[in-house]
């Protein structure tokens, strides 16, 4: 994954696979809240009719999950990281249709 | 006076108890027919797909079975958001008055795990990765389904691993 100019590793496991870390830099974390379109909670209202995926919601996490990343690897570069280690996801539904979408990991120094 | 009831009262008394009830118990209906239908044909393909994977490359160890030199790796990830449909929610709702078993949502669910995951798989396939380690799915509600106006019943599963690429 590449943010800015900086080329950065990002993992979910505790060591980055085939490197070494040698530094730890402290918690990056990045979140982002999203609502819901009116348009789009109408459309999926009816799709729930019939059950099934709500592609127009899982569009709209991706992307919210993307920036929530984006700036968690944003934080790390800003403390010299090179790596990302141990991330994971976080969700919540704040009040009314909106969600927050929250990454975080440990970012390291790795050769 | 008794009259004999022409065609026309008849067709008031269809349409006077038709309507109703086609209105409280025809979305229902069309729900649990169309449904169930629709969710099938999703199912099917989802297992065609998985077939035509191959082998597995997902585990949910925390490190790479063998000593392979690793070349790269990268964090990847897949969701998906499902509701139910209002057929399921309304045997769901009956079911936990009893409580027990709910087979209305066991389907569904499977298939979003599985969906999530298979795709997963083929965008770890396509970027051209040849496994991935430490796998997670993650559950979380959308929007309130018992409380408030939002009618609107969602669930995201978002599964995520490390893809590592060997030398």
């Amino acid at each position: 994954m590449t943010q800015g100019q900086v080329q950065l590793v990002v993992s979910n496991t505790e060591t980055i696979p085939g490197m070494t870390i040698v530094q730890s830099l402290g918690l990056a974390t990045g979140s982002t809240v999203r609502a819901k379109h009116i348009g789009k909670d109408i459309f999926a209202g009816f799709k729930n009719i019939i059950g099934g995926e709500l592609k127009a919601y899982t569009e709209l996490l991706t992307e919210a999950r993307n920036e929530a990343l984006n700036r968690m690897l944003a934080d790390a570069a800003a403390r010299g990281a090179n790596g990302v280690v141990n991330v994971r996801f976080a969700t919540s539904s704040v009040a009314g249709g909106a969600a927050e979408l929250f990454a975080y990991g440990t970012a390291v120094v790795v050769q | 006076m008794a009259e004999v009831a022409n065609d026309g009262d008849i067709l008031g008394l269809f349409l006077a108890i038709g309507i109703p009830l086609f209105l409280t118990f025809g979305p229902i209906a069309f729900s649990a027919i169309f449904g169930s239908y629709y969710q099938k044909g999703k199912m099917d393909k989802l297992l065609e797909r998985e077939k035509q994977t191959g082998r597995d490359p997902v585990s949910n160890l925390s490190n790479p079975v063998g000593d392979k030199k690793i070349h790269s790796s990268s964090l990847m990830w897949e969701s998906v958001v499902i509701g139910p449909s209002w057929w399921q929610m309304l045997l769901g709702w009956i079911g936990s008055i009893f409580g027990g078993r709910l087979n209305a949502f066991t389907d569904i669910y499977d298939w979003a795990r599985r969906e999530a995951l298979q795709r997963l798989r083929e965008k770890v396939i396509s970027s051209n990765f040849d496994d991935v380690i430490n796998l997670r799915i993650e559950t979380s509600m959308m929007s309130s389904t018992s409380r408030g106006k939002d009618r609107t019943a969602a669930m995201e599963i978002v599964a995520y691993g490390t893809a590592i690429k060997y030398e």
